[in-house]
């Protein structure tokens, strides 16, 4: 098995692993989509009645949106997320909650005005603030004011969406396209679309090595007039992150991640005699 | 021509039907020649008083002649008077005594009357001494929203703003926000106590029109020829038959029995045997039947003594019928009621009308007789021109002359009574408003109209936006539903253009209820002596007698005149009708076959707008279509220069419309952009058929030419065909596409999608309401929405959705949802329940209070029950409620005050708190509290809950395809495509092949690749964008042309064998959710009455072990499961039976004594308990009041 990252920024990741199957191909795509821990507001705590700003005029803590649909668009804001951070359940606390499990925001705007993840203060460690600053939470109109306080803890994909780091978490079998240029009339528009990497060229015909990148040969797949090349035991991931991580972080939590599942997984197998 | 439509729905409103009918309907100053004041001028008091005036009894009034004047004077006929009858703002009158002009959104949140004071205006003359005429108010007439006297019309709103220091500068929009109300909102409909009700639309047979027809009568056929006679408010059918002897009777109404023609027609006064021949004979084939009749009616044998010859004659007979062995007096009197109000009374109702009548039954003979031999078919009972819609306006004619006639004879009863010689009449207190408003008012709240029939007025559906507009422009038939009346359901060619050919519903009113197609106009109706002064001028010869020879002309039924050349007439009239001459609502036909002019000019006509064409080119050009899109012109100028015209069904069947002026290439000549019909524009309208015809193409600009399809025998062209759908079948993209079934259950579902119903629904206290939370404007739209403003009111949210199969978790409908988009806000939406509370007052001065109710309230719950509440009973707004929680504390007085105090100890006052519904649970959202108009306050709670889409909940696509979640699958399961994309939504494979909703696949690629490529897709009927367009859209956005795309099993993570077919496409959530509907009961309530569990969920009722399950276990022989149904966990009961052989009644079991006593035989010893159910017990309970005494007889098993 070798993993070779072909495209990596912050938050988008193209890479290929060699000898392995669909299985295990599968087990790291699920790793990655919704195995890495990571912070979302789980309680969000709504001030109700008057709201008084410095001068002492007074606001009205009605919110155009519904509370549930705030607290839900405050779940879904993704925020930047420190991984030693604990699970609560795991926490020292006992699941009470501290400082090394969740971590506390407040939100204190007065009307008009649109609230967006920038007004998410953290009250605690400065840096894990959301990872985009313009995601509209809600329109206040005027005399409108929210004043809220949320707690955001650790949790994975798999309880709730909200806790799901990665998105477009995607692999597909290597392949291979051999375009006989007397057959296919516009293989010239396929070659100009396609990066010149994967390219080989010979008078008959052109050999596409791989279609990563260029979708135009997915017009290709159902052609009986070109030959195609599978191979299920090498596969191109591709994946991008919300930016609660680095991209390469994900990838290295989730290949560790594996190993560790497997190994709980063969700890608790009782074998017989 | 969508310059044209555009300008249809600019200016005039979705419901604009409904508004213009109550505007023509309701008195206003300035309207002088209202329905109103119509009605008010021509109601009679008594049969002896003129129109529009109470003569009071001089006997009772101390013999002094006093007339009181309502109606306006006449002068020949015509109206000279000062209007007498006007309505006012909608108002309010406080408890206070205080009137207030009220604005919709009050009538609603205060559970008001939406209505308006109608004021008389009345002249007293007294021994021929006028008095001065008083203005009194008589009544109140529910308004409806937004038309002329509504608050929120035009002007009327500026003023209640100013009047109640509102924001004068706002914009209309602010204004209408200021007042509550929300902006886009179509009015047409009325509120009554608080609740939004529509008048829906009837749609009944023509009026004054001769029918005729074959009926089955004894297994023979008859011909029959049919008149529903109608005069201001009375209807009454006449009807002649042909039986098998020849002779034909006439049936007239309210009189039992048939009576023959040619009596009826000399009782009339046609006494000459001659003129009762001339009046009927057209052809010599009918010749023999008419001498038939006529000889008939002179047989001694059958008529004794002579036979009838005379009028004298066939009046005697008359009487010997109907009035035999009265007084002379009262037979003439009944005889004369029979001939001149009775018998068709739509010809008048005076000894002077009655040849006029008898000519009219020659008519109705002849035509019956030419159905007779042939020469004449049967009418069409269906055709759209042999039927009337019946507006709003029209409804409430028919109830506000009833309730006038009532009130102004309980005013002159009044008068008549409170008559004081010294004071002279006192009009103003005499007048019982109550008596008008509550008629009006009952009608409309029950939906109960006179003439018995029920459902005339409805709930309003604010389900969705667009299930509102499709409830007010609905038109139903009053053909009972139980009968199969296979050929009223069926879509008739007339209701082109008029009537939604799919938005019906499917079961029992199939084809009954429908709904009018987007652009219509109902016609109002104008004064037939406008249409016969303009005939006389054209040289109509006036009816003398019968003229076979020439062309006969009939104005709304009645035949006016003759004229030599028919064919020619017509022409003139359709010719001075586009000059403007003549008013647009005329319409007429020719009839070759018979020579007939039909004109029309009656109410209710159904009609649609049409281009007229001339000479193979429109009349209408490029440049009057630009004037009206710059507000130069309107469509009333159109109309006057014979651009466009509304044909009604009549017309309709002398012309030939062309459907396209042009066709379209596949593709732009010059930008090779494939074309549609929505996207080309026709630039040289009306330039002459010797120019070709050249369009512009919509993305290139460029101008090519295209072969005309107009020809000089064309008369007119449609404006656009996407017009013959309604609102609602107008919102599915690619109908064309579908079978027509299936766009049937789409409209039907459509309006029960949610979304957002109107923008003012967070101050709005429906008692039932949903809101969706992520909305979304359909990725494939079509025109149409543009006109309703559907994308600013939407029902749903696009789906990325994959059609293949998943675990047997999508078979038969079933849905399999992305739980990670649902968890991410996907098909999220509130519902809302509003509870309201009244401090009611009670007989005696007590009245209701809201408080926590203490200790000593009989029936008060612990404090637990009442700690969301303030200390004024009232529950904080956002606190959580759940189960039976309390919303408001209220206390009642006790419930019979007068009943001895002393023996039940202190009277207490009884809790009577509202309540949650026990399955239900939310947050409260709002708490309204205002005062009733009896000045008792009232408390409306509106608590909202939210609907997370969950196992079992209905979603559907606009193309009938509905389904119920059936799994939520986590996202790492789904199967994905190699980029990534997970879809929201799996649907089944099999729904599609046998359902043939081509448009749904068609919708799906055009919402990718409007996903795709940043643009909304087209998809309106018959102009949206082509298929082919789209497959090369996707072959642009890096798609494959069938839309298909490689898949990889989310489980295995295997590659799927198939490629998979994707795309996006607009689904909507149904308002049938789990949430709503779940329900289970171990144990719960119990009927009073009978003990058995109550009956369903709302009641926490059992689940019903009916007959077939109780069958089910027979056959297994499972008797103690029967017995455990059917006894002991429903109404099983234990009574004691006195084992006295001759006794046999129920004995008492004395708890304090702990002894068993038979009170009839008064045994105590041999007295055994007996298991039987309740219902048993009832019976015999039941029986022995009956005075059947039951005896229970008991044995020992064998």
């Amino acid at each position: 098995m070798s993993l070779k990252i072909i495209e990596s920024s912050d938050r988008f990741m193209r890479f290929s692993v060699s000898e392995i199957n669909p299985s295990i191909a599968n087990a790291l795509r699920r790793t990655i989509m919704d195995d890495i821990p990571k912070l979302a507001i789980d309680k969000v705590i709504f001030h109700h009645g008057q709201i008084r700003d410095n001068e002492g005029n007074v606001y009205d803590s009605s919110l155009p949106l519904f509370d549930e649909i705030v607290a839900h668009r405050l779940a879904l804001v993704p925020l930047i997320t420190d991984p030693k951070m604990n699970f609560r359940e795991e926490c020292s606390c006992k699941g009470e909650g501290c400082p090394l499990c969740t971590m506390s925001y407040s939100i204190n705007r007065i009307g008009p005005g649109l609230v967006t993840s920038a007004d998410l203060q953290p009250l605690g460690n400065p840096e894990l603030v959301p990872s985009d600053l313009e995601i509209p939470i809600v329109k206040l109109g005027p005399k409108q004011a929210i004043l809220v306080t949320a707690e955001a803890r650790m949790g994975r994909g798999s309880e709730h969406a909200k806790w799901c780091v990665t998105s477009g978490v995607a692999y597909k079998y290597h392949r291979e396209y051999v375009v006989k240029k007397s057959e296919i009339e516009n293989w010239q528009n396929f070659k100009d679309k396609c990066p010149g990497s994967v390219i080989s060229e010979n008078d008959k015909e052109i050999r596409f090595t791989d279609d990563y990148g260029c979708t135009l040969l997915y017009q290709l797949l159902d052609n009986p007039n070109v030959e195609r090349f599978e191979d299920p035991t090498t596969y191109i991931f591709q994946f991008e992150t919300d930016g609660s991580y680095k991209a390469i972080d994900v990838l290295e939590y989730a290949l560790k991640r594996l190993p560790q599942r497997l190994n709980t997984l063969l700890d608790s197998l009782v074998v017989q005699d | 021509m969508k310059e044209l439509v555009d300008y249809f729905f600019k200016n005039e409103s979705v419901v604009s039907h409904q508004i213009d009918s109550y505007n023509n309907f309701v008195a206003t100053l300035g309207n002088p020649n209202s329905v109103m004041q119509q009605i008010v001028d021509e109601t009679k008091v008594s049969d002896e008083d003129l129109p529009g005036t109470i003569v009071l009894d001089p006997s009772k009034v101390g013999g002094r002649d006093i007339k009181v004047y309502f109606g306006r004077t006449r002068d020949n006929g015509k109206f000279v008077g000062e209007q007498t009858i006007w309505v006012e703002r909608p108002e309010i009158k406080e408890a206070s005594g205080a009137s207030n002009q009220i604005v919709p959104n009050e009538a609603r949140l205060r559970d008001l009357n939406y209505m308006a004071p109608i004021f008389l205006k009345v002249r007293v003359v007294e021994d021929g001494q006028e008095k001065d005429s008083e203005s009194i108010k008589i009544g109140e007439v529910p308004v409806m929203v937004r038309s002329k006297i509504c608050t929120l019309y035009g002007n009327n709103l500026d003023q209640y703003i100013e009047k109640n220091n509102g924001p004068t500068n706002a914009s209309r929009k602010e204004k209408l926000q200021y007042v509550g109300e929300d902006p886009d909102d179509s009015g047409g409909y009325f509120i009554i106590g608080g609740s939004e009700r529509v008048i829906v639309s009837l749609e009944d047979l023509a009026p004054n029109k001769i029918l005729v027809e074959y009926e089955e009568k004894y297994e023979t056929r008859v011909e029959v020829a049919k008149v529903f006679s109608q005069k201001s408010g009375f209807r009454a059918m006449t009807a002649l038959e042909r039986g098998n002897d020849g002779v034909i009777n006439v049936s007239v109404p309210s009189v039992a029995g048939s009576i023959p023609l040619v009596i009826l027609m000399k009782a009339l006064g046609m006494s000459k045997d001659i003129d009762v021949h001339n009046s009927i004979a057209s052809l010599p084939q009918i010749e023999p039947i008419i001498y038939a009749n006529i000889e008939e009616s002179k047989s001694p044998k059958v008529f004794p003594p002579n036979g009838v010859n005379t009028t004298e004659d066939a009046i005697t007979y008359l009487e010997k019928r109907f009035a035999a062995g009265q007084a002379k007096e009262f037979r003439e009197k009944k005889i004369s009621q029979m001939l001149d109000r009775s018998l068709l009374p739509h010809l008048g109702d005076g000894v002077e009308d009655r040849l006029k009548k008898a000519i009219y039954l020659g008519r109705m003979a002849r035509s019956l007789l030419e159905l007779h031999v042939g020469v004449r078919k049967e009418d069409d009972k269906d055709h759209l021109a042999n039927k009337r819609i019946k507006l709003a306006g029209d409804l409430l004619d028919e109830l506000f002359r009833n309730a006038f006639q009532s009130i102004m004879k309980d005013l002159k009863y009044q008068l008549e009574r409170t008559y004081n010689r010294k004071k002279g009449i006192r009009l103003k207190p005499a007048v019982r408003q109550d008596l008008l408003t509550q008629k009006m008012l009952h009608a409309m709240a029950t939906g109960n109209w006179i003439g018995g029939r029920t459902g005339v007025s409805q709930l309003l559906d604010r389900v969705s936006n667009v299930s509102t507009l499709s409830h007010l422009r609905r038109v139903i038939s009053p053909l009972t539903r139980s009968q199969p009346h296979f050929e009223a359901r069926d879509l008739h060619p007339t209701q082109w253009g008029r009537i939604c050919p799919n938005e019906t519903p499917e079961g029992q009113n199939c084809g009954l209820v429908k709904n009018a197609a987007l652009i219509i106009n109902v016609t109002e109706g104008i004064d037939p002596e406008e249409v016969m002064a303009f005939l006389r001028s054209l040289k109509v010869e006036e009816v003398k007698g019968e003229n076979a020879e020439t062309g006969r002309v009939y104005l709304n039924g009645d035949l006016v005149g003759y004229y030599d050349d028919p064919e020619a007439l017509t022409r003139e009239i359709r010719e001075e009708r586009r000059n403007g001459n003549l008013s647009s609502e005329v319409n007429v036909r020719y009839d070759p076959s018979t020579r007939e002019v039909i004109i029309n000019c009656d109410r209710g006509r159904l009609r649609r707008p049409l281009l007229v064409t001339r000479n193979g080119d429109t009349v209408i050009t490029d440049r009057m279509l630009k004037e009206l899109e710059e507000g130069e012109v309107g469509i009333e100028d159109l109309l006057k220069k014979g651009a466009v015209e509304y044909l009604d069904a009549e017309e309709e069947e002398n012309v030939f419309i062309a459907v396209y002026a042009y066709n379209i290439p596949e593709r732009c000549p010059k930008c090779s952009e494939f074309l549609s019909r929505n996207s080309v524009r026709w630039i040289n309208p009306g330039q002459g058929a010797e120019n070709p015809i050249i369009l512009e193409c919509g993305h290139c600009h460029a101008n090519f030419e295209v072969e005309r399809l107009l020809t000089d025998k064309h008369t007119h062209v449609e404006i656009d065909p996407s017009l013959i759908l309604g609102v609602v079948a107008s919102i599915i993209p690619y109908p064309e596409h579908n079978s027509s079934p299936r766009i049937t259950m789409a409209a039907a579902m459509t309006k029960q999608s949610i979304g957002l119903s109107s923008t003012n629904f967070r101050i709005r206290s429906d008692t039932r309401g949903h809101v969706l939370h992520y909305l979304q404007v359909p990725l494939v739209r079509t025109r149409v929405m543009d006109f309703i403003k559907y994308e600013k009111r939407p029902g749903g949210q696009n789906f990325v959705v994959a059609i293949l199969s998943y675990q047997g978790y999508n078979i038969q409908d079933a849905l399999v949802f992305n739980r990670a988009s649902v968890e991410r806000g996907l098909g999220r939406s509130t519902f809302f329940r509003t509870y309201s509370a009244e401090e009611r007052r009670y007989p005696g001065g007590q009245e209701d209070k809201f408080e926590i109710p203490s200790h000593d309230v009989l029936g008060a719950r612990s404090e637990e029950y009442y700690k969301n509440l303030d200390e004024s009973g009232i529950i904080f707004p956002e606190s959580y409620v759940e189960g039976s929680d309390v919303l408001v504390g209220k206390t009642s007085p006790p419930r019979f005050l007068e009943e001895g105090a002393e023996k039940l100890g202190p009277q207490r006052r009884r809790e009577s708190s509202v309540t949650m519904r026990p399955n239900e649970k939310g947050y409260v959202d709002n708490v309204i509290l205002t005062v009733s108009e009896s000045n008792s306050r009232v408390l409306k709670i509106r608590v909202r809950s939210e609907r997370i889409p969950e196992l079992g909940d209905k979603f559907a696509s606009r193309h009938g395809q509905k389904g119920v979640i059936g799994a939520l699958v986590p996202q790492d399961d789904m199967p994905f495509t190699e980029e990534g994309v997970i879809p929201d939504l799996l649907i089944n494979p099999h729904a599609i092949p046998s359902r043939m909703t081509v448009g749904h696949l068609l919708e799906m690629i055009g919402g990718k690749i409007a996903a795709q490529q940043g643009r909304i897709i087209d998809g309106t009927i018959f102009g949206g964008e082509p298929e082919k367009s789209l497959r090369e859209g996707l072959v642009k956005s890096g798609f494959r042309y069938s839309s298909t795309e490689v898949m990889y099993d989310g489980i295995t993570g295997e590659k799927f064998k198939a490629d998979i077919f994707t795309g996006v496409i607009y689904y909507q959530k149904l308002h049938h959710m789990v949430a709503g509907k779940f329900h289970a009961r171990s144990r719960g309530p119990v009927q009073i009455l009978t003990r058995q569990p109550t009956e369903g969920r709302s009641r926490q009722g059992g689940l019903r072990f009916g007959e077939m399950e109780r069958d089910t276990l027979i056959a297994h022989g499972a008797a103690m499961v029967i017995k455990d149904r059917l006894l002991d966990q429903s109404d099983g009961t234990i009574i004691y039976v006195c084992g006295n052989p001759s006794c046999g009644h129920i004995a008492i079991l004395d708890r304090r004594k702990g002894t068993l006593r038979c009170p009839v035989c008064g045994n105590t010893g041999n007295i055994y308990p007996v298991e039987t159910s309740y219902a048993f017990k009832l019976m015999r309970d039941e029986l022995s009041s009956m005075g059947v005494m039951m005896r229970l007889i008991l044995g020992d098993l064998k």
